[in-house]
């Protein structure tokens, strides 16, 4: 008896939880008359073409090349570092490594928001706002990284790089050729989280860029907001293209990407 | 005896070297974007500056008693709190529920979890947008709904009274699946033999069992979700940005977005800088009081 | 304190696995009863089954002769060590013990709660550490902790479950004493698992050996040593175990050693219960295994372990003393006909 409304407890939650994301594909489809008119679930008639007109009515082409661009330097760059960071505070005894940590954690609480003045200024100087070098140094190593690849390195057992070092081996060799190729997961978590943090944020490309060719798509989506203000099922339209990226990506490795968040919550 | 003691000083002094080597790149970027622009914006809230022109004009604390005197930054900064209070206890509430709920579930569990989940992933504008369409005052769906019991619609995005409101619930919405999440793991790394204890010890009652055991056993990640959820709640811009750009009259205008409009609309730059100082110190505040909270009440 | 009875009970698993196979077992009150098997073998499933917390799939569980078979563990006046304690992370030693007394079916008072606490924490020799967490505790203190939280309920059945199995081996040897002393003064009924069979010949008054879910024996510690009920428990019993003998090997074996069967027929032999045949024995009092191949040998200083052969036979022999036998020799053995055991 508990257990069957716990079921109907999850079942009407989960029901509401998705009716928006639903709600947005069903008024995606349907005319804009339709939508402002009726509250009927299923659309009269299917309207794909909305989605071609969303599309070409603002510049989501370049928007898209903007995002993926970004999106994918930041990422394979967070990897990198991190997986270096990771390597050296987890192998490596060296002075100066407890406050090193401390200072990174601290780094983690806080928010980027705050600091987006000086960062701003920061890239001014350097002539880097509405470049996408701009866009991707200020995100490209980050404390969540490099505490995922710690915490993974501590649990591959020494041995292996041990018995590399004894034939003569450089740690740089061994963190290339040894431990990185036994990194897959953790790899793949932080690739996921820093491709869709990226492709979601607004506020960075916001301050940092003010050309409209710089635009991300979350941008793009904000200005496709503000001229399409009434017309809901192209704006649905819109939102669905740019938001498939980011559901695709965590329904393709969900399992990853929710024992990647858990992860962090056991060890924080 | 002392060419022993050489080698191993050596040995110490190239790995420490390595590490540093290793830490470069991330330390660069993190010591450049991150540990500089804190002091740096310090530094930025004694001046004025546009953000534009090379010069910029030191006017010592003036940013700041001008915030302090401005009634309108004490609303924002008032709208901050009770935007945290609206949006943290009841995304650490509901997603413990669920997270309770899927707990000895089987079935559907990981169609539950995702579905639950779905909403994390969704970009914050985006899901914005929708929630404005489903606030929508004259065709959105809620009211819509309510018109079905014959409630007249609601404004829920154009009144000064609901727009917090409206906005909190998108971001509750947004962020119980990430606490659900970190509960649920939580949840699964108390081991059974303490309820298996209680079986046998005659404890049972589940309320007697969550407030003896499973409350005081999760709290790791307890501490976690209400850390994590406040910095979030804190650093929260684009809901507001999708839904009600600050407004109406202000009513939702929080520290963030205040940044955002002072600092890159008006080019006030040095305001904005002060603006941020305060959001720091607050953020660091209440992260600090947390800890404190948390590991005050016993040492386990 | 209660007898218990287990009646023909099963235990068939959701995935499909038999962990107890219609099993039969009386225990009298104040009984200590070892319940020892290979790992995996079901002694742990069977121990759940009778606290209460695995369902029997079929049978019956009778303590003081009421049929306690469905009912709930709190009704059946068990308590429960587990393997790793399961003591609360979050509370003191003392909060731990009251636990149970505070919020469990009976409430008890405070200060007769206090009063226990006492009795039971003089008695597991813990009385210094009732303030402490259990992380502060070692493996030794907490593992007497786990006994008292179980002890302080005054059960009238004690349930164990591999409660040595994490400590190191002086301390093992040390607790085995203690809980036996423990169990004699409170004059509990106690079950107790474990996979280390000296554990079990040392602590039990009876003990259940069990292998794939069956009972294969139960009988007091010596006879199940002396006489090992069928192969299994002679080769599991004892280190090293009994040897095997298909019956050929045997120069003079005996008629009364011949089961009605003939061609099967198998016997056992202790490796201690070899002696070397130097001639003049009694034909009809020993048999005589001639001819043994030594292929190595292990010398432990009060006693020697001969890895012997004959034909497709291999088998261990144990000598005291001092020999002078050599690796690669060949050697004739003797043993007295009252410590074969015929299967």
């Amino acid at each position: 008896m508990r257990k069957r409304l716990i079921y109907i407890f999850l079942i009407i939650a989960s029901l509401l939880f998705l009716f928006p994301v639903i709600w947005m594909l069903v008024t995606s489809l349907k005319t804009s008359t339709e939508a402002v008119t009726s509250l009927s679930f299923l659309p009269s008639e299917f309207r794909f073409s909305n989605y071609y007109t969303a599309w070409i009515s603002s510049n989501f082409t370049a928007q898209f090349i903007n995002s993926f661009i970004v999106a994918s330097c930041v990422t394979v760059l967070q990897v990198v570092t991190s997986a270096m960071s990771g390597y050296a505070l987890a192998r490596i005894d060296f002075k100066g490594k407890n406050t090193l940590l401390m200072v990174l954690l601290a780094t983690l609480i806080i928010p980027f928001q705050v600091l987006a003045v000086p960062v701003f200024a920061i890239l001014k100087n350097i002539g880097a706002v509405n470049t996408y070098t701009g866009l991707i140094l200020p995100s490209a190593a980050n404390a969540f990284g490099i505490f995922l690849f710690k915490q993974f390195f501590e649990k591959i057992p020494r041995e292996l790089e041990e018995a590399a070092f004894i034939d003569g081996v450089s740690r740089w060799n061994v963190l290339w050729k040894i431990i990185v190729p036994l990194s897959g997961p953790p790899m793949v978590t932080l690739a996921i989280f820093t491709f869709v943090a990226e492709w979601n944020d607004l506020f960075k490309p916001l301050i940092l860029t003010s050309s409209s060719d710089m635009r991300t798509v979350q941008m793009g989506l904000g200005v496709f907001q503000e001229q399409f203000m009434t017309d809901y099922p192209l704006l649905m339209a819109a939102v669905t293209f740019v938001t498939i990226p980011g559901i695709v990506l965590f329904l393709m490795a969900q399992k990853r990407f929710i024992q990647g968040i858990a992860g962090t919550g056991i060890k924080g | 005896m002392t060419r022993k003691k050489r080698s191993v000083k050596y040995y110490k002094h190239s790995s420490s070297l390595a590490a540093w080597m290793f830490l470069l790149p991330a330390m660069a970027v993190i010591s450049v974007f991150v540990v500089y622009p804190m002091f740096k914006v310090l530094y930025l809230g004694f001046f004025k500056w546009n953000g534009l022109s090379a010069s910029m004009e030191y006017t010592g604390l003036a940013n700041y008693t001008g915030l302090f005197y401005s009634s309108g930054f004490w609303s924002i900064l008032w709208n901050s709190v009770l935007f945290t209070l609206l949006t943290v206890p009841a995304s650490f509430v509901l997603g413990l529920a669920l997270a309770l709920g899927l707990w000895k579930t089987a079935i559907l569990k990981n169609v539950l979890r995702s579905a639950f989940f779905v909403p994390v992933v969704v970009s914050t504008v985006g899901a914005g947008i929708v929630w404005v369409w489903l606030f929508n005052y004259n065709s959105g769906i809620i009211n819509g709904i309510l018109s079905l019991f014959s409630v007249k619609p609601v404004n829920w995005l154009g009144s000064e009274k609901l727009a917090m409101l409206s906005v909190s619930v998108m971001t509750i919405w947004k962020t119980a699946g990430y606490n659900m999440v970190i509960f649920l793991a939580g949840l699964h790394s108390i081991p059974e033999v303490y309820y298996e204890t209680c079986l046998v010890d005659g404890v049972t009652g589940n309320w007697k069992k969550f407030y003896y055991i499973t409350w005081p056993l999760l709290r790791p990640a307890s501490v976690f979700v209400a850390v994590t959820t406040v910095i979030f709640s804190f650093r929260s811009f684009e809901q507001i940005y999708a839904m009600t750009r600050g407004g109406p009259v202000g009513s939702t205008k929080i520290l963030v977005y205040h940044i955002w409009e002072q600092g890159f609309r008006f080019y006030r730059m040095g305001y904005a800088s002060a603006v941020s100082v305060v959001l720091l110190v607050l953020v660091l505040t209440v992260t600090f009081v947390q800890f404190k909270l948390s590991g005050g009440r016993d040492g386990a | 304190m209660p007898d218990i009875v287990l009646k023909n009970l099963d235990k068939t698993f959701d995935s499909g696995f038999k962990a107890v196979n219609d099993l039969t077992l009386d225990i009298n009150d104040s009984e200590f009863v070892v319940l020892l098997g290979p790992s995996g073998c079901g002694k742990t499933t069977l121990l759940r089954m009778i606290a209460g917390l695995e369902k029997a799939s079929s049978g019956s569980i009778l303590i003081n002769g009421e049929d306690m078979t469905g009912s709930a563990p709190v009704e059946r006046g068990v308590a429960m060590v587990f393997q790793n304690y399961g003591l609360y992370p979050h509370m003191t030693v003392y909060d731990n013990m009251a636990f149970a007394l505070r919020h469990g079916k009976n409430k008890t008072p405070e200060d007769v709660i206090k009063k226990d606490i006492e009795e039971i924490s003089f008695i597991c020799k813990i009385h210094g550490q009732l303030d402490k967490k259990p992380a502060a505790l070692s493996g030794g203190q907490q593992q007497r902790v786990a006994l008292a939280r179980a002890l302080v309920r005054k059960p009238g059945i004690l349930l164990l479950d591999e409660p040595l199995s994490n400590l190191d081996a002086g301390l093992r040897q040390h607790m085995r004493v203690e809980i036996v002393n423990i169990q004699k003064q409170l004059g509990t009924t106690v079950i107790y698992v474990t996979h280390d069979q000296a554990e079990a010949m040392t602590m039990a008054g009876r003990i259940a050996v069990i292998k794939d879910g069956e009972l294969q024996q139960y009988a007091a510690p010596l006879e199940i040593y002396n006489m090992p009920g069928n192969e299994f428990v002679a080769t599991f019993i004892g280190s090293p175990g009994m040897n095997i003998f298909n019956a050929g090997v045997f120069d003079n074996l005996p008629e009364s050693l011949k089961p009605d069967t003939g061609s099967g027929c198998r016997v056992g032999i202790r490796p201690e219960h070899f002696i070397i045949n130097s001639g003049g024995l009694d034909k009809d009092k020993f048999i005589f295994i001639n001819g043994v191949a030594v292929e190595a040998m292990e010398a432990l200083g009060h006693e020697y372990i001969l890895y012997a052969a004959k034909g497709a036979d291999k088998f261990t022999v144990r000598l005291g003393g001092k020999t002078n036998i050599k690796n690669d020799s060949r050697i004739d053995l003797a043993a007295s006909i009252n410590d074969v055991r015929a299967f």
